[in-house]
């Protein structure tokens, strides 16, 4: 039988951030933005989906003057990640 | 969204974020490389022109000049294209970080011992154990080659001595240093090229 796929990684803006952070230790917004290509509005909602759910932490901090959001996938959002990436792989038989 | 074009956007995600650290990894190893060469040529000249010992303190100027100018490099990355650290990128910078301040250490032992010590010779070793094992974790072939190439070429110290030495791990930087950096550097560039 197949595996639902999981709906809050189903979106293209989340699966494309959560495909950046699998690759890094961290990310900030600027740098999320710049690789996703999303509007900053968008990818905040997006990014706050995605902490809500326990997939990625979120960090506040400021650099001199400038605040500065950092990223980083849990182990929950890496355990959601392959899982997907899983049930995919058994809906195209890969 | 299909299945397929889920897993595409994944793919492609994640080859393009490797890309950007292959990118960002040649640039401290060209840095550094050059910072090197530079302030070997520095000493060269200024102790044939001078003979003066304390000119030896000139090679202090390899990491106040790589870390100045990595950290410019990244700052001005950093306000364009944002920050990102990899797990991979953290781990060799650390890695470069114990060795340089073993570097550091070994720069006063030669000032203490006054110059009867073989610091061309554990400078080269260190250095190019650091691009060899940085080659190892990442496994990019020219780091290991000429990381392996300065393990045998930082030997030689142990014979050269005096100003040759010098002018020799000038040359010994830009191979193991200058060359393989600039090769990752273009490489990363035509692959991101051939993306677009």
């Amino acid at each position: 039988m197949l595996n639902q796929l999981d709906p809050l990684l189903h979106s293209e803006l989340r699966l494309a951030v959560m495909s950046v952070l699998i690759a890094l230790e961290e990310a900030d917004f600027v740098y999320l933005q710049e690789k996703t290509g999303a509007t900053s509005g968008n990818l905040s909602i997006q990014l706050d989906k995605l902490q809500n759910a326990g997939y990625i932490d979120i960090e506040k901090t400021y650099k001199g003057k400038k605040p500065r959001t950092v990223c980083r996938i849990t182990s929950k959002g890496l355990e959601a990640f392959r899982a997907y990436v899983d049930a995919i792989k058994g809906y195209l038989e890969v | 969204m299909n299945e397929k074009e889920s897993l595409e956007l994944i793919t492609r995600m994640i080859d393009n974020t490797r890309k950007g650290i292959e990118k960002n990894a040649a640039v401290p190893m060209i840095v550094f490389g050059y910072a090197s060469v530079i302030t070997s040529l520095a000493v060269w000249i200024a102790l044939r022109i001078t003979n003066n010992y304390m000119y030896n303190l000139l090679w202090m100027a390899i990491p106040v000049l790589g870390w100045t100018l990595c950290s410019l490099i990244g700052r001005n990355r950093t306000r364009s294209r944002g920050l990102s650290n990899s797990h991979m990128g953290l781990l060799i910078g650390r890695i470069w970080i114990l060795i340089s301040g073993v570097m550091l250490l070994c720069m006063a032992a030669t000032f203490l011992l006054r110059g009867d010590f073989p610091v061309t010779f554990i400078m080269a070793l260190l250095a190019a154990i650091g691009v060899c094992s940085s080659g190892l974790m990442v496994l990019y072939k020219p780091f290991i080659v000429c990381g392996i190439l300065g393990i045998l070429l930082s030997f030689v110290f142990l014979w050269v001595k005096g100003l040759d030495s010098v002018l020799l791990i000038c040359a010994t930087f830009a191979i193991i240093m200058v060359i393989p950096g600039h090769m990752l550097h273009y490489a990363a560039n035509k692959k991101q090229n051939n993306n677009a």
